[in-house]
């Protein structure tokens, strides 16, 4: 299945893979704020473990393929449904950039929390009740 | 049009099925964008409610917020799954292949669905029940 790389192909593939990796973690989340149910200590315990530091990298990778993956399904609703099909090169990079906007204002917000800059207080308090 | 013995276009694992799949791609697909994007704006802003247990279980005893989260699976799993098999139809080709792994799909996206449902509905809300009906701890 070898074809030249350009543009749109590239974009295909990555739709794909992005695609793939989201479903792994839906499953993933699925399974972990199922804990949700079990109790507050539980579910405190999960979420102490995933709010450590080196999930701040698997969490922005996160971030970066969900927003490829809807920047691209929104460029290719664009061409199936409403038409734009000529301008496609264009609407992809547009949607790019947008999506480059939109995973700053997000890396920013998880850069926040996860490294101390911002106060969480209603979690501090639960953890101090607890 | 004669291949080797496959009588129709079926047969070679080209199906007239797709329709339906391509256009609830689509469909789910710009439904999921809103409904993501509520849901990142309440559930994972943690450094305003600090995703404490309590903010996210009040949250979800609510019940429009259950109907919410409860289309959020439907259509994420509808939407992941039925891409993963329109990624398999493009390796898979025999018929009774694809129909073991669309089995396979569906019951994993079922499956999946359920276990999601338990968790959405074990979280109850307290004033309808009455004190003795907390959320056990």
């Amino acid at each position: 299945m070898m074809y030249r790389w350009h543009a749109g192909y590239v974009a295909w593939l990555l739709n794909r893979i992005t695609g793939i990796l989201i479903t792994l973690y839906l499953v993933l989340h699925i399974w972990v704020v199922h804990h949700l149910a079990h109790g507050p200590r539980e579910y405190k315990q999960v979420m102490d473990f995933l709010g450590s530091k080196v999930f701040m990298f698997f969490e922005l990778g996160l971030i970066g393929v969900v927003l490829y993956h809807m920047m691209n399904g929104i460029r290719i609703v664009l061409a199936d449904f409403a038409g734009v099909v000529k301008p496609q090169k264009t609407v992809f990079w547009a949607a790019m950039g947008l999506g480059v906007i939109l995973y700053l204002l997000c890396a920013w917000e998880l850069a926040g929390l996860f490294l101390g800059l911002t106060r969480a207080p209603a979690h501090a308090a639960l953890t101090r009740a607890l | 049009m004669n291949g080797t013995g496959a009588a129709n276009m079926r047969d070679r694992g080209v199906g007239s099925g797709g329709l339906l799949a391509w256009f609830f791609q689509r469909l789910t697909g710009i439904v999921l964008v809103p409904i993501l994007l509520v849901h990142l704006l309440t559930m994972h802003r943690y450094h305003e409610h600090g995703l404490a247990w309590e903010d996210v279980t009040r949250l979800m005893a609510n019940p429009y917020w259950k109907v919410l989260e409860i289309t959020f699976l439907v259509l994420a799993l509808y939407h992941a799954l039925n891409g993963l098999y329109g990624v398999i139809q493009d390796y898979v080709k025999h018929p009774a292949w694809r129909l073991a792994i669309f089995s396979a799909c569906a019951l994993a996206g079922l499956t999946l669905l359920a276990f999601g449902l338990v968790t959405v509905f074990s979280i109850q809300n307290p004033d309808l029940i009455g004190a003795a009906g907390a959320v056990a701890r």
